[in-house]
């Protein structure tokens, strides 16, 4: 950078090109979780057809927290966000899931996990400073609720979301990925 | 009406330090090490602007261990956001009175 402002448009500029790359940066983090999420999400499906189904989510939830942990240990991150209010998020989400699983008859559970898991990755994503995921996962959620008070087949119903949920956490985090490793640097060639 | 040139902030007005400023807009934490290569400044350049502008209020330094390893981290305070949102305000308020008079 130069050392004196001389044009105001240039400097402007430039600190969203600053900005645009810390943002590249975050996301190195952000694709992590969401791809251990897309693989959970992806084994709610599979494990749907199943009798043995019902208790899926019994495995995997703490399977998809230690799955989190284990990508993202060891990671130094460039830049990156506090940790608490990931970790009340993630905890909101467990605590709502397990509270409908215990609470709720098994018609409504099937959808009440996806509304919740949508709007928790929305939070999330919104962490991250990353809207479009951040509007793609609320938009999920608030669809699932819409679709659970329409469609009476529940339990079709619950697999479609589950499908859903993997693509757009695996898209997302597919995505983020991408944007990272263009912006982070030491990971790519020729970013100025 | 004063000219927008005047709320223009001295401390940040300088290009790496606003550059600081805009990275700890979007992330609560930089590296050390990540604002020097984004920033392109030297180890000792970049102490000296952190410097500046812990001096200031606008951010603070924290050193801390990963793993085994030191790590220096800075992080941006309220007062350090709102001046880089107030600056940047006045810089556009700078480059559309300008574009104004061009016309």
């Amino acid at each position: 950078m130069n050392e004196q402002l001389s044009n105001p448009d240039e400097i402007l500029a430039e600190i969203g090109r600053v900005r645009r790359l810390t943002r590249g940066a975050l996301a190195d983090g952000s694709w992590r979780y969401l791809a251990v999420w897309s693989v959970v999400f992806f084994g709610s499906w599979a494990t749907s057809f199943l009798p043995a189904g019902r208790y899926y989510w019994i495995v995997a939830l703490p399977a998809g927290y230690v799955g989190m942990w284990l990508m993202m240990r060891g990671q130094q991150p460039a830049a990156w966000n506090r940790d608490a209010p990931y970790w009340i998020t993630g905890a909101g989400i467990a605590v709502a899931n397990t509270a409908a699983g215990l609470l709720l008859p098994d018609e409504a559970i099937v959808v009440v996990v996806w509304v919740v898991n949508g709007l928790g990755f929305g939070v999330l994503s919104w962490l991250d400073r990353q809207p479009a995921a951040s509007g793609l996962f609320f938009g999920l959620g608030l669809a699932s609720g819409g679709l659970g008070l329409a469609v009476e087949d529940r339990f079709m119903l619950y697999s479609v979301l589950a499908l859903g949920f993997t693509l757009a956490t695996g898209g997302a985090g597919f995505t983020l990925w991408l944007w990272a490793r263009r912006h982070v640097p030491g990971q790519s060639q020729g970013r100025r | 009406m004063t000219h927008p040139s005047r709320d223009l902030d001295g401390v940040i007005h300088q290009k790496n330090r606003l550059g600081i400023l805009a990275v700890l807009a979007e992330a609560d934490y930089a590296d050390f090490a990540y604002l020097k290569e984004i920033l392109d400044l030297t180890d000792g350049n970049l102490s000296r602007h952190l410097q500046v502008l812990e001096e200031a209020g606008l951010v603070v330094i924290e050193k801390d261990f990963q793993g085994k390893r030191p790590r220096t981290r800075a992080r941006s305070t309220r007062r350090g956001r709102k001046a880089l949102a107030d600056h940047l305000k006045a810089m556009q308020d700078l480059i559309n009175r300008v574009n104004k008079e061009k016309r």
